[in-house]
Protein backbone atom coordinates (compact mmCIF):
# COMPACT_ATOMS: atom_id res chain seq x y z
CA UNK A 1 0.00 0.00 0.00
CA UNK A 2 1.42 3.41 -0.90
CA UNK A 3 1.33 6.67 1.01
CA UNK A 4 -1.59 8.05 -0.99
CA UNK A 5 -4.14 6.16 1.09
CA UNK A 6 -7.06 8.46 1.76
CA UNK A 7 -7.23 9.85 5.28
CA UNK A 8 -10.80 8.67 5.61
CA UNK A 9 -9.67 5.11 5.01
CA UNK A 10 -6.84 5.30 7.52
CA UNK A 11 -9.29 5.08 10.38
CA UNK A 12 -10.34 1.65 9.23
CA UNK A 13 -6.85 0.22 8.94
CA UNK A 14 -5.32 -1.99 11.65
CA UNK A 15 -2.34 -0.75 13.68
CA UNK A 16 0.10 -2.98 11.79
CA UNK A 17 -0.76 -1.37 8.44
CA UNK A 18 -0.65 2.15 9.87
CA UNK A 19 2.80 1.39 11.31
CA UNK A 20 4.02 0.20 7.89
CA UNK A 21 2.67 3.35 6.23
CA UNK A 22 4.17 5.60 8.90
CA UNK A 23 7.56 3.94 8.46
CA UNK A 24 7.38 4.92 4.78
CA UNK A 25 6.79 8.55 5.70
CA UNK A 26 3.00 8.75 5.86
CA UNK A 27 2.57 11.20 8.73
CA UNK A 28 -1.23 10.97 8.58
CA UNK A 29 -0.98 7.24 9.33
CA UNK A 30 1.14 8.01 12.39
CA UNK A 31 -1.33 10.69 13.51
CA UNK A 32 -4.14 8.15 13.31
CA UNK A 33 -2.16 5.65 15.33
CA UNK A 34 -1.56 8.18 18.07
CA UNK A 35 -5.16 9.43 18.09
CA UNK A 36 -6.34 5.82 18.39
CA UNK A 37 -4.28 5.24 21.53
CA UNK A 38 -3.83 8.74 23.00
CA UNK A 39 -6.34 8.32 25.84
CA UNK A 40 -4.77 5.09 27.07
CA UNK A 41 -1.25 6.53 26.84
CA UNK A 42 -2.31 9.72 28.61
CA UNK A 43 -4.02 7.78 31.37
CA UNK A 44 -1.00 5.53 31.84
CA UNK A 45 1.38 8.49 32.15
CA UNK A 46 -0.97 10.34 34.49
CA UNK A 47 -1.08 7.36 36.86
CA UNK A 48 2.68 7.61 37.19
CA UNK A 49 3.06 11.39 37.39
CA UNK A 50 -0.22 12.46 39.01
CA UNK A 51 0.12 15.92 37.46
CA UNK A 52 -1.77 17.11 34.37
CA UNK A 53 0.86 19.52 32.99
CA UNK A 54 3.70 17.04 33.48
CA UNK A 55 1.56 14.34 31.87
CA UNK A 56 0.87 16.47 28.81
CA UNK A 57 4.58 17.22 28.38
CA UNK A 58 5.46 13.54 28.79
CA UNK A 59 2.79 12.61 26.23
CA UNK A 60 4.38 14.93 23.66
CA UNK A 61 7.81 13.53 24.47
CA UNK A 62 6.48 9.99 24.06
CA UNK A 63 5.01 10.77 20.64
CA UNK A 64 8.25 12.35 19.39
CA UNK A 65 10.34 9.43 20.68
CA UNK A 66 7.95 6.93 19.14
CA UNK A 67 8.06 8.62 15.75
CA UNK A 68 11.84 8.93 15.77
CA UNK A 69 12.31 5.28 16.73
CA UNK A 70 9.48 3.78 14.72
CA UNK A 71 11.96 2.12 12.36
CA UNK A 72 13.15 0.01 15.33
CA UNK A 73 9.65 -1.33 16.00
CA UNK A 74 9.67 -4.88 14.62
CA UNK A 75 6.09 -5.78 15.47
CA UNK A 76 7.02 -8.42 18.07
CA UNK A 77 4.48 -6.81 20.37
CA UNK A 78 1.46 -4.64 19.64
CA UNK A 79 2.01 -0.96 18.88
CA UNK A 80 0.22 -0.08 22.13
CA UNK A 81 2.59 -2.27 24.15
CA UNK A 82 5.60 -0.75 22.41
CA UNK A 83 4.55 2.86 22.85
CA UNK A 84 3.45 2.18 26.43
CA UNK A 85 7.03 1.17 27.20
CA UNK A 86 8.24 4.49 25.77
CA UNK A 87 5.56 6.36 27.74
CA UNK A 88 6.55 4.68 31.01
CA UNK A 89 10.21 5.52 30.43
CA UNK A 90 9.39 9.17 29.65
CA UNK A 91 7.20 9.41 32.75
CA UNK A 92 9.78 7.78 35.01
CA UNK A 93 12.57 10.05 33.75
CA UNK A 94 10.44 13.03 34.71
CA UNK A 95 9.49 11.53 38.03
CA UNK A 96 13.08 10.74 38.94
CA UNK A 97 14.03 14.30 38.13
CA UNK A 98 11.61 15.53 40.75
CA UNK A 99 13.27 15.47 44.15
CA UNK A 100 9.94 15.48 45.89
CA UNK A 101 9.29 11.95 44.62
CA UNK A 102 12.71 10.58 45.54
CA UNK A 103 11.25 8.59 48.40
CA UNK A 104 9.11 6.49 46.07
CA UNK A 105 11.83 5.43 43.64
CA UNK A 106 13.63 2.89 45.81
CA UNK A 107 13.90 -0.71 44.69
CA UNK A 108 11.16 -1.95 46.95
CA UNK A 109 13.27 -3.80 49.48
CA UNK A 110 11.19 -2.24 52.22
CA UNK A 111 8.03 -3.93 51.00
CA UNK A 112 8.25 -7.34 52.72
CA UNK A 113 7.34 -6.04 56.16
CA UNK A 114 4.06 -4.76 54.72
CA UNK A 115 3.47 -7.74 52.51
CA UNK A 116 4.30 -10.50 54.96
CA UNK A 117 1.54 -10.34 57.50
CA UNK A 118 1.22 -14.10 57.77
CA UNK A 119 2.33 -13.91 61.41
CA UNK A 120 -0.13 -11.19 62.35
CA UNK A 121 -2.18 -12.29 65.32
CA UNK A 122 -5.29 -10.47 64.28
CA UNK A 123 -6.58 -9.04 61.00
CA UNK A 124 -9.51 -6.68 61.09
CA UNK A 125 -12.20 -6.94 58.46
CA UNK A 126 -12.94 -3.36 57.39
CA UNK A 127 -14.09 -4.33 53.90
CA UNK A 128 -17.78 -3.64 54.52
CA UNK A 129 -17.32 -0.18 55.94
CA UNK A 130 -19.84 2.03 54.11
CA UNK A 131 -17.36 4.89 53.97
CA UNK A 132 -15.22 2.90 51.50
CA UNK A 133 -17.37 4.03 48.63
CA UNK A 134 -16.06 5.28 45.32
CA UNK A 135 -18.50 8.17 45.65
CA UNK A 136 -16.10 9.58 48.23
CA UNK A 137 -13.66 12.10 46.79
CA UNK A 138 -11.48 11.70 49.84
CA UNK A 139 -11.18 7.97 49.24
CA UNK A 140 -10.24 8.52 45.59
CA UNK A 141 -7.52 10.90 46.73
CA UNK A 142 -6.29 8.36 49.28
CA UNK A 143 -6.16 5.66 46.60
CA UNK A 144 -4.28 7.90 44.15
CA UNK A 145 -1.88 9.12 46.84
CA UNK A 146 -1.22 5.53 47.90
CA UNK A 147 -0.16 4.68 44.36
CA UNK A 148 2.54 7.33 44.60
CA UNK A 149 3.92 5.64 47.71
CA UNK A 150 4.67 2.30 46.07
CA UNK A 151 8.21 1.72 44.75
CA UNK A 152 8.12 2.15 40.99
CA UNK A 153 8.81 -1.44 39.95
CA UNK A 154 5.65 -2.49 41.80
CA UNK A 155 3.65 0.58 40.87
CA UNK A 156 4.12 0.08 37.13
CA UNK A 157 2.69 -3.42 37.34
CA UNK A 158 -0.39 -2.43 39.29
CA UNK A 159 -1.03 0.58 37.06
CA UNK A 160 -0.93 -1.51 33.90
CA UNK A 161 -2.76 -4.57 35.25
CA UNK A 162 -5.36 -3.26 37.68
CA UNK A 163 -5.90 0.34 36.62
CA UNK A 164 -5.35 0.17 32.87
CA UNK A 165 -6.76 -3.34 32.69
CA UNK A 166 -4.05 -4.79 30.44
CA UNK A 167 -3.61 -8.59 30.21
CA UNK A 168 -0.78 -9.98 32.37
CA UNK A 169 1.23 -11.10 29.32
CA UNK A 170 1.07 -7.57 27.87
CA UNK A 171 2.15 -6.09 31.21
CA UNK A 172 5.15 -8.44 31.24
CA UNK A 173 6.09 -7.47 27.67
CA UNK A 174 5.67 -3.76 28.35
CA UNK A 175 7.95 -3.92 31.37
CA UNK A 176 10.30 -6.44 29.75
CA UNK A 177 10.08 -8.91 32.62
CA UNK A 178 8.79 -12.48 32.87
CA UNK A 179 5.14 -13.29 33.50
CA UNK A 180 6.16 -14.96 36.78
CA UNK A 181 7.97 -11.80 37.93
CA UNK A 182 4.97 -9.71 36.89
CA UNK A 183 2.61 -11.86 38.96
CA UNK A 184 4.95 -11.73 41.93
CA UNK A 185 5.21 -7.93 41.81
CA UNK A 186 1.45 -7.62 41.33
CA UNK A 187 0.83 -9.73 44.43
CA UNK A 188 3.21 -7.69 46.55
CA UNK A 189 1.86 -4.38 45.26
CA UNK A 190 -1.71 -5.40 46.02
CA UNK A 191 -0.74 -6.52 49.52
CA UNK A 192 1.04 -3.23 50.11
CA UNK A 193 -1.97 -1.23 48.90
CA UNK A 194 -4.19 -3.30 51.20
CA UNK A 195 -1.90 -2.40 54.08
CA UNK A 196 -1.93 1.31 53.13
CA UNK A 197 -5.71 1.32 52.89
CA UNK A 198 -5.91 -0.38 56.27
CA UNK A 199 -3.76 2.38 57.77
CA UNK A 200 -6.19 4.95 56.36
CA UNK A 201 -9.23 3.15 57.71
CA UNK A 202 -7.67 2.75 61.14
CA UNK A 203 -6.54 6.37 61.19
CA UNK A 204 -10.00 7.69 60.36
CA UNK A 205 -12.04 5.12 62.25
CA UNK A 206 -9.45 4.01 64.78
CA UNK A 207 -11.75 3.25 67.66
CA UNK A 208 -13.97 1.11 65.48
CA UNK A 209 -11.20 -1.05 64.03
CA UNK A 210 -8.65 -1.38 66.83
CA UNK B 1 -4.33 -30.52 49.97
CA UNK B 2 -3.72 -29.27 53.49
CA UNK B 3 -4.04 -25.51 53.47
CA UNK B 4 -2.37 -23.39 56.15
CA UNK B 5 -2.78 -19.69 56.82
CA UNK B 6 0.55 -18.86 55.13
CA UNK B 7 -0.73 -20.54 51.94
CA UNK B 8 -3.61 -18.08 51.80
CA UNK B 9 -1.14 -15.19 51.75
CA UNK B 10 0.60 -16.84 48.82
CA UNK B 11 -2.52 -17.72 46.83
CA UNK B 12 -4.68 -14.68 47.46
CA UNK B 13 -3.71 -12.70 44.35
CA UNK B 14 -4.15 -15.72 42.08
CA UNK B 15 -7.53 -16.31 43.71
CA UNK B 16 -8.58 -12.78 42.87
CA UNK B 17 -7.60 -13.30 39.24
CA UNK B 18 -9.38 -16.69 39.14
CA UNK B 19 -6.13 -18.40 38.26
CA UNK B 20 -6.09 -21.08 40.94
CA UNK B 21 -6.86 -24.64 39.93
CA UNK B 22 -10.37 -25.59 40.97
CA UNK B 23 -9.25 -28.27 43.43
CA UNK B 24 -6.84 -25.94 45.23
CA UNK B 25 -9.39 -23.12 45.13
CA UNK B 26 -11.96 -25.31 46.87
CA UNK B 27 -9.45 -26.30 49.55
CA UNK B 28 -8.45 -22.68 50.05
CA UNK B 29 -12.09 -21.58 50.39
CA UNK B 30 -12.71 -24.40 52.84
CA UNK B 31 -9.88 -23.02 55.00
CA UNK B 32 -10.99 -19.40 54.63
CA UNK B 33 -14.52 -20.17 55.67
CA UNK B 34 -13.24 -21.67 58.92
CA UNK B 35 -10.51 -19.13 59.69
CA UNK B 36 -11.61 -15.68 60.82
CA UNK B 37 -8.17 -14.16 60.20
CA UNK B 38 -7.89 -15.45 56.63
CA UNK B 39 -11.49 -14.49 55.92
CA UNK B 40 -10.69 -10.91 56.99
CA UNK B 41 -7.61 -10.88 54.78
CA UNK B 42 -9.58 -12.32 51.87
CA UNK B 43 -12.32 -9.68 52.19
CA UNK B 44 -9.99 -6.72 52.69
CA UNK B 45 -7.66 -7.82 49.89
CA UNK B 46 -10.54 -8.20 47.44
CA UNK B 47 -12.02 -4.87 48.56
CA UNK B 48 -8.69 -3.12 48.01
CA UNK B 49 -8.19 -4.44 44.48
CA UNK B 50 -11.85 -3.80 43.61
CA UNK B 51 -11.46 -0.17 44.68
CA UNK B 52 -8.32 0.36 42.61
CA UNK B 53 -9.84 -1.34 39.60
CA UNK B 54 -12.84 0.98 39.83
CA UNK B 55 -10.67 4.08 39.45
CA UNK B 56 -11.66 5.35 36.04
CA UNK B 57 -9.08 6.02 33.30
CA UNK B 58 -7.89 9.61 33.27
CA UNK B 59 -8.94 11.37 30.08
CA UNK B 60 -7.14 14.11 28.22
CA UNK B 61 -9.45 17.13 28.71
CA UNK B 62 -11.26 18.16 25.49
CA UNK B 63 -9.51 21.53 25.21
CA UNK B 64 -6.10 19.96 25.76
CA UNK B 65 -6.95 17.23 23.26
CA UNK B 66 -7.64 19.79 20.52
CA UNK B 67 -4.37 21.52 21.39
CA UNK B 68 -2.59 18.16 21.28
CA UNK B 69 -4.03 17.31 17.86
CA UNK B 70 -2.87 20.66 16.43
CA UNK B 71 0.59 20.11 17.88
CA UNK B 72 0.68 16.51 16.62
CA UNK B 73 -0.22 17.54 13.07
CA UNK B 74 2.47 20.22 12.88
CA UNK B 75 5.25 18.58 14.91
CA UNK B 76 5.20 15.19 13.19
CA UNK B 77 5.39 16.83 9.78
CA UNK B 78 8.33 18.97 10.92
CA UNK B 79 10.21 15.94 12.23
CA UNK B 80 9.29 13.94 9.16
CA UNK B 81 10.76 16.55 6.80
CA UNK B 82 14.07 16.47 8.70
CA UNK B 83 14.01 12.67 9.04
CA UNK B 84 13.15 11.64 5.48
CA UNK B 85 15.45 14.20 3.84
CA UNK B 86 18.54 12.75 5.52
Amino acid sequence: MNTSVQTTKLKELPDETLVDLAKKGNTSAFEHLIKRHEDRIYSLIYRILNDKDETYDALQETVINAFQHLKNFRGKSTFLTWISRIAINCALMRKRAQKKYAISTDDGDNLPKYVDISNAEHITDWSSDPTLSMESKELKKVLNDSLQKIPEKYRNVIILKDLENRPIEEVAKTLNISVAATKSRLHRARMYLRWLLEQYVKQVYGTKYK
Amino acid sequence: MLIRCKDIFEFISEMYDSELEEEIFNDVMEHINHCERCLALYHTFNKTVDLYRSLKPVKLPAKKKRQFHRWLHIEIRKISVRYFRR
